[in-house]
């Protein structure tokens, strides 16, 4: 047994050494040697109210900080449904852009070159190669960006 | 360039500023998104520094009881 530490002891931890209990453990053998238990030691703890008060308020602290994370994935979850939203309101902004765009008449822009300068043109350049359709599906990324081409391009015929 | 007037039909006209206004709720719309999204993230920023904080109150703590402990 480990003797109790009293207050009036010192406030430095001690290290008791615990009386050595053997135990003689009745053998049914009288041959064997008695089996004993190791020794053990304990350490004494001075204030350990206050000890206790520390370790109590970092499990507060890991709790709380625990709640924030939760309050974080939730919050989280919010601002990728705002996204979606987002997302989906930009697309009806395009299909309603594209709407107006087919609503109105195209006009035939008239071209500013010449005809010979049409000629010289058509001398000088050579056929385009022709793009091999690609196997992958294209993703939105690519798609945007082709249309955004196709858009610049039409910009630059107007101006 | 010379400019050509383009004419078009009453009803498409009509048909072209209905489609504008409904565009415009949508930005409307897509402005108020945006400035949740806003609000969201200066939340987060906020939440952020609050972990900080306590992150770092709690390696003080553990840094007490360790002195304590060793005392």
């Amino acid at each position: 047994m480990a003797k109790k530490t009293t207050a009036s002891q010192t406030e430095h931890v001690k290290t008791e050494r615990v009386k050595s209990k053997t135990q003689v453990t009745q053998s049914k053998n009288p041959q064997k040697t008695p089996k004993t238990v190791e020794e053990q030691f304990y350490i004494g703890l001075t204030n350990p109210a206050q000890k206790r008060r520390i370790l109590l308020e970092l499990t507060a602290d890991h709790l709380r900080l625990l709640k924030h994370i939760e309050v974080h994935k939730a919050r989280r979850a919010e601002k990728k449904a705002i996204f979606q939203e987002y997302h989906k309101v930009m697309n009806e902004i395009k299909v309603l852009t594209q709407t107006i765009y087919n609503q109105l008449p195209k006009q035939n822009i008239p071209h500013k070159h010449t005809h010979t300068d049409a000629k010289k043109q058509n001398a000088t350049t050579k056929p385009a190669p022709v793009d091999v359709p690609k196997a992958r599906p294209r993703s939105e990324l690519e798609t945007l960006e082709s249309e955004l081409a196709s858009i610049e391009k039409k910009l630059q015929t107007l101006q | 360039m010379e400019e050509i007037p383009v004419f078009v039909k009453v009803d498409d006209y009509k048909e072209v500023l209905k489609t504008i206004n409904e565009l415009k709720v949508k930005i409307d719309s897509a402005k108020e998104l945006i400035a949740e999204i806003h609000k969201i993230k200066e939340e987060e920023e906020s939440e952020l520094e609050t972990w900080k904080i306590g992150l770092s109150d709690v390696e003080q703590k553990i840094d007490n009881l360790s002195v304590l402990l060793k005392q």
